[in-house]
């Protein structure tokens, strides 16, 4: 396994137009056993910026900010705060809170709403 | 007169003496005029006829300088022959080495996959490739 392939693959998934690259990174981004390979496609995902790949990464429990590791939910996190554009995220994270059925993920995504709240 | 008749008489035997050296010196004059140096062997004055060049005594014949010369020209031809033999033995072994050293290498390049990582992995490259390839590219480096 080259990690400087895998980072570019994942990299260029992530600048990808084609919807289909949200696919491929969660099939085999999200899912994969090495945290370092999760930290780069929950990453990768948030910067998309997009509905559908900010709800992979919010909603899905052991993905995104819900990921078992703490170094790649943490990663997550900082990349949620990062973002330009707040909007799309601050909304699914409100769905989440309200919406979701599992009481972790609701719990998890109230808190990266407070703390988006207040670095915006 | 009898007195001075003696004294007249070594006078003119005094000049017949003179005139006498006089016409022998004339004649060896005569005689040094095509020798200009007055060269002497054992007192006796050499002639101009006694010399004789020694130039055109060693110098050969017309025929022989001929022969001579075609042989230098032969000889010079022949070196020039060689040496051009050699120029041109030369120029085709380093042009067989040449064309091998190309053949070789065009055999290495045919038989070695090179594979330039920089430019097959570059990120601007990658994004413009269909997914279905990256997917393809992903799965092969997870090993999945």
């Amino acid at each position: 396994m080259n990690n400087r392939r895998i980072k570019n693959i994942i990299e260029a998934l992530a600048r990808h137009n084609d919807e289909d690259s949200i696919r491929v990174l969660d099939e085999l981004g999200t899912n994969c056993p090495i945290d370092e390979i999760r930290e780069m496609t929950s990453k990768a995902l948030i910067k998309k910026n997009t509905h559908k790949s900010l709800e992979t990464v919010i909603v899905n429990k052991g993905k995104g900010i819900n990921d078992l590791s703490a170094r790649v939910a943490m990663s997550a996190i900082n990349e949620l705060l990062a973002l330009k554009d707040k909007t799309e995220a601050i909304k699914i994270l409100d769905d989440t809170i309200n919406l979701h059925s599992e009481k972790d993920v609701q719990d998890t995504a109230r808190s990266v709403k407070a703390l988006m709240s207040f670095s915006s | 007169m009898q007195k001075i008749s003696p004294l007249r008489a070594s006078v003119a035997k005094a000049f017949n003496d003179f005139k006498a050296n006089r016409a022998k010196k004339a004649q060896n004059n005569e005689n040094l005029h095509t020798n200009p140096f007055g060269i002497t062997f054992k007192g006796v004055l050499l002639q101009s006829d006694v010399f004789e060049s020694s130039t055109a005594a060693q110098k050969p014949a017309l025929k022989d300088r001929i022969t001579s010369g075609t042989k230098m020209l032969a000889s010079a031809w022949v070196g020039t022959i060689n040496k051009l033999n050699s120029m041109k033995s030369a120029a085709i072994s380093f042009g067989r080495k040449i064309k091998e050293t190309t053949k070789n290498t065009i055999d290495m390049l045919n038989n070695t996959n090179v594979e330039f990582d920089i430019f097959k992995y570059n990120v601007s490259r990658l994004q413009k490739q269909p997914v279905s390839e990256l997917e393809q590219m992903f799965r092969k480096e997870l090993g999945v």
